[in-house]
């Protein structure tokens, strides 16, 4: 029976991209604040994963449940800007956008209002401390200072989840460190639930998060001996 | 001669207000052909355009009502036919690419089309447009310019990434249909009004200029208007004054302002 506070729920479903099953009667359920990690190799689905629950890869069967609500149903139509999306490395754009605009695109659906998107956007770029970048084009920053920005696209929305696939892959040890805690303390101070897919060894044995490791389209036993095999070189791509 | 006494000739005042309307608004259209790789569909559009002039003229119809028509087919089948089929939606544009032509130039040998009237479909005629096209090019131009200021920010959003929009809430599918509707009447117009020729230069040429200097989605969209107006003005001007046609001095004008931007542009980041 479905737990009140999950805010993420798949059961029994199946994934198929072209004519490879992807996820084969796959189950798993996020609560709300919680911090969890997807880990596994590049190809294993951790991508199709999240974009399954995003509602932007269809599901063939069994059901995929976000706030409470089926995924493709009307109301999760108006409600799915409840989970915000930090896009696998960046979003690469030939498209002269500031830092600001792709803040502000989170609001967009919020207020029609200028001043009071201004305030909002203004606060979310506070909140993951990129508020300097503003007025410097989006296609212009460091890797870290994207996800800040993103983060900040995320919050303008009103998310209550965060999805982020591969946040850590072009960031230096520094910038890792740095959005790691900005997204812990989101999760606390702000109660925002994140669930994050990963192939970074580094990530794989913090103690702060759940993890779980996708292997064949199903998750394995996660224990460390497994998460050290990870972190071998070669063992990932 | 002056403007005032070209002025006071109808068919260059007609000519010289819709170039301007034009060349302010049909860039904001640019913008979304650059930004969203619409380029193939907008050679798919010119050329159903030309199969509306091309059936038009063989029967005895309004050229531009016709080749609205075949744009609004082409842009409402593609995305379908590309789903049941399987295939890419750039494949099923460059299918539909060259089966408009094909068939353009079957039409027109067939019935016999006066290769002056088949030429004018595809250079156009800035200075033999009736009051009633200057309306209509005013309206629609100001249709445009009513979809980019109400969506703005949606619009941002697709051009930024279309997932992300998807995930923002924005109902990402219908707002890419609209662009490919306002594009598709963008090109027809155009065709009409000043040739297939004018178009590019007005369409595509200030656009890409004008992202070698914006900093921001908005300035993107104002300086793309701005270097579009400067064209078909300067255009126009050296039309006048050297007595060549109006399509090719605009984007003459146009090619240079572009050029000039590019040199600019590597001056600045040097």
């Amino acid at each position: 029976m479905t737990n009140r506070n999950t805010v993420i729920e798949l059961k029994r479903v199946r994934v198929q991209r072209g004519s490879r099953s992807v996820l084969e009667s796959f189950d798993f359920a996020v609560q709300s604040g919680e911090r969890v990690i997807v880990a596994g190799k590049n190809g294993v689905g951790k991508t199709t994963l999240l974009k399954t629950i995003l509602g932007l890869v269809p599901h063939q069967s069994g059901e995929v449940t976000v706030l409470g609500l089926p995924v493709g149903s009307r109301k999760w139509l108006r409600q799915r800007r409840r989970l915000g999306y930090v896009h696998q490395d960046g979003v690469q754009v030939d498209l002269p956008i500031s830092a600001y605009e792709v803040s502000e695109i989170g609001a967009c659906l919020h207020t029609t209002n200028p001043r009071k998107r201004r305030a909002l956007v203004e606060e979310a770029m506070r909140l993951t401390g990129c508020s300097h970048l503003g007025g410097r084009l989006y296609s212009h920053l460091s890797g870290g200072e994207r996800q800040k920005v993103s983060l900040a696209r995320c919050l303008s929305q009103h998310a209550q989840v965060l999805i982020l696939d591969e946040p850590t892959t072009s960031l230096d040890p520094a910038s890792r460190r740095e959005l790691m805690e900005l997204l812990k303390r989101l999760n606390e101070e702000q109660g925002i639930t994140i669930l994050m897919a990963t192939h970074d060894p580094e990530l794989l044995t913090r103690e702060d998060w759940r993890v779980h490791r996708l292997e064949d389209g199903e998750f394995q036993p996660g224990g460390e001996e497994v998460l050290l095999s990870l972190m071998q070189p070669g063992s990932v791509s | 001669m002056s403007l005032a006494t070209a002025f006071s000739y109808p068919p260059i005042l007609k000519g010289f207000l819709v170039l301007i309307l034009a060349g302010c608004f049909f860039p904001l259209t640019g913008v979304f052909v650059l930004k969203l790789q619409l380029v193939p569909l907008r050679f798919t559009l010119m050329h159903g355009t030309l199969l509306g002039g091309a059936a038009a003229l063989a029967l005895g119809l309004d050229p531009l009502l016709i080749g609205l028509a075949i744009n609004m087919v082409i842009v409402f089948v593609i995305a379908p036919m590309s789903r049941f089929s399987g295939l890419s939606t750039g494949y099923v544009t460059a299918f539909f690419m060259v089966l408009t032509i094909g068939l353009a130039y079957a039409i027109i040998y067939k019935a016999g089309v006066p290769a002056k009237d088949t030429l004018e479909i595809l250079w156009g005629n800035i200075f033999a447009l009736s009051y009633l096209d200057v309306i209509l090019a005013a309206v629609f131009c100001v249709a445009s310019l009513l979809f980019v200021l109400l969506f703005f920010q949606q619009l941002k959003a697709l051009l930024f990434n279309r997932e992300i929009a998807f995930s923002a809430g924005i109902n990402e599918k219908a707002l890419f249909r609209a662009i490919l509707v306002l594009t598709g009447l963008t090109v027809a117009f155009s065709l009409k009004l000043i040739g297939a020729l004018l178009l590019d230069s007005l369409l595509l040429l200030p656009a890409i200029a004008a992202s070698f200097f914006a900093r921001s989605v908005r300035s993107l969209f104002v300086l793309a208007g701005a270097f579009g107006l400067l064209s078909s003005f300067g255009g126009f001007m050296v039309a006048l004054n050297l007595d060549i046609p109006a399509s090719s001095a605009v984007t003459i004008v146009a090619a240079v302002l572009f050029a000039v931007g590019l040199a600019f542009r590597r001056r600045v980041q040097a």
